[in-house]
């Protein structure tokens, strides 16, 4: 006989399968189905007693939150509006202020004289009859040249100051619209026909000077005197400023 | 009834190999029985029951033969179900469920041991298991003697031996999980088992070499 056989013998299992088939009693199986329906029941249901509680103050804090966001977003349209006009404000005063000293120096380079290209492209655009004898055909060539540098750099002026006067009226509303005004006023006193030539435009500031407008009446003369640095002023006129 | 049905699923469903032993045949439903015991770790109390059902006869049995009290063995017997439910939680599938399930019901038997003393040495069969066994003595088949003698000589053997016998009829198994449940070597529990069965073996055929 193999150690199997002695391990398991079929005679032995077979006597022992005919009498052992007890069996646990149904009050038994309650017991032990009951307790572990118990326990499944109290794992769960200590998650469970929180569940309410939580939901409940999860609801209220987001309504909440829920509220406070309406109320902020109905009182940000404002502020946000304020804050990008200061913001636009901000950046077109900072480009002003670079147009500004772009302005300064090209007036500074014009008041320099000859020594610039400038005053002598000015000088070029003058009026035929003030300024040199008629040139030849290369002359008239470099003449429409200059002409042209003359008027992009006029329009440069011109729309610099617009941007300075604009940015000055966003900028400071209530000043710098009197100021505007003001300027206007002042730069309205000769216009460009009293500019045209040296003589009507001296008499324009004679005239501002008659007025009372001293100010505007230097201001003028400064200008006149820049244009056409030729012009001599009349010593009664010149005694008198003084 | 419940363990025929079994056999049929099983083999319908092709989940388990061919049953060692045809009396046991829910020990063999290892992958079913941890699949069971990780749903009810999840709360399915049905998934518990169909495993309860599936073992508890058989757990019953290994425990009334051990202890030889009916109400000693049905404490027992709820005191292992109970460390099964505890342990619900923290159970993994490494090893087979039976060697997991028969491990705790042969701690618990040890535990119980220990805390009554009386147990210590050879278990005695309560009258309601072998009543009428005097009186029908002449009546019974030598089939019944056989079973008879066999209970009687089961009672008799050494506690590891008698243990090591129930693992492999009741639980079916093998020498390694037996080793395994026991807490011993496989040598030892293969020499436990392969003395118990000669001793029963000797038993049964005792009458019929007397006569």
């Amino acid at each position: 006989m193999t150690n199997e056989a002695n391990d398991n013998d079929p005679r032995v299992s077979e006597a022992y399968r005919n009498f052992s088939a007890e069996s646990t009693s149904p009050e038994l199986d309650r017991k032990v189905l009951s307790m572990a329906a118990a326990d499944v029941r109290a794992r769960y249901w200590i998650p469970r007693l929180w569940i309410r509680p939580i939901a409940w103050a999860a609801t209220i804090a987001l309504s909440l939150a829920f509220i406070l966001e309406i109320s902020r977003f109905a009182d940000e349209p404002a502020a946000q509006i304020d804050s990008d006009v200061a913001e636009m404000l901000e950046e077109r005063a900072m480009a002003d202020e670079a147009a500004a000293k772009t302005k300064d120096e090209n007036v500074g380079r014009q008041r320099l004289g000859g020594g610039s290209d400038a005053p002598a492209t000015m000088k070029v655009a003058t009026p035929p009859d003030q300024s040199a004898p008629a040139p030849a055909a290369a002359g008239a060539t470099a003449m429409e040249d200059a002409s042209v540098s003359l008027d992009s750099e006029a329009d440069d002026m011109s729309f610099l100051q617009e941007a300075e006067e604009q940015a000055r009226i966003r900028s400071e509303p209530a000043r710098s619209v009197a100021a505007f005004a003001e300027k206007k006023e002042q730069s309205s006193d000769c216009d460009e026909d009293a500019r045209a030539s040296a003589e009507t435009w001296y008499e324009c500031v004679n005239a501002l000077r008659d007025a009372g407008h001293t100010e505007a009446a230097r201001h003028e003369l400064e200008s006149l005197l820049t244009e056409f640095p030729d012009f001599r002023e009349p010593v009664v006129s010149r005694q008198i400023d003084r | 009834m419940a363990a025929n049905a079994e056999i049929v699923v099983a083999t319908t469903t092709g989940l388990c190999t061919k049953p060692v032993l045809p009396y046991a045949p829910t020990m063999v439903h290892t992958p079913d029985d941890s699949a069971l015991m990780l749903r009810y770790q999840d709360g399915d109390v049905a998934a518990f029951e169909i495993l309860y059902r599936r073992h508890k006869d058989a757990i019953y049995r290994y425990l009334l033969r051990l202890c030889g009290h009916r109400d000693t063995a049905e404490d027992i017997f709820q005191e292992v179900w109970g460390k099964i439910v505890k342990a619900r939680a923290s159970y993994r599938p490494t090893a087979k469920f039976t060697t997991f399930l028969y491990r705790v019901a042969h701690n618990c038997f040890i535990d119980h041991l220990r805390r009554n003393k009386r147990h210590a040495g050879n278990t005695v069969l309560e009258p309601e298991l072998h009543s009428d066994s005097a009186e029908s003595l002449e009546l019974v088949t030598e089939r019944s003697l056989a079973r008879e003698r066999l209970e009687v000589a089961l009672t008799t053997l050494p506690d590891e031996q008698r243990d090591a016998f129930l693992l492999r009829e009741e639980g079916g198994l093998s020498v390694d999980q037996i080793a395994s449940v026991t807490g011993c070597n496989r040598e030892t529990a293969k020499s436990r088992l392969r003395y118990a069965v000669t001793k029963l073996r000797s038993a049964i055929d005792e009458p019929a070499e007397a006569s």
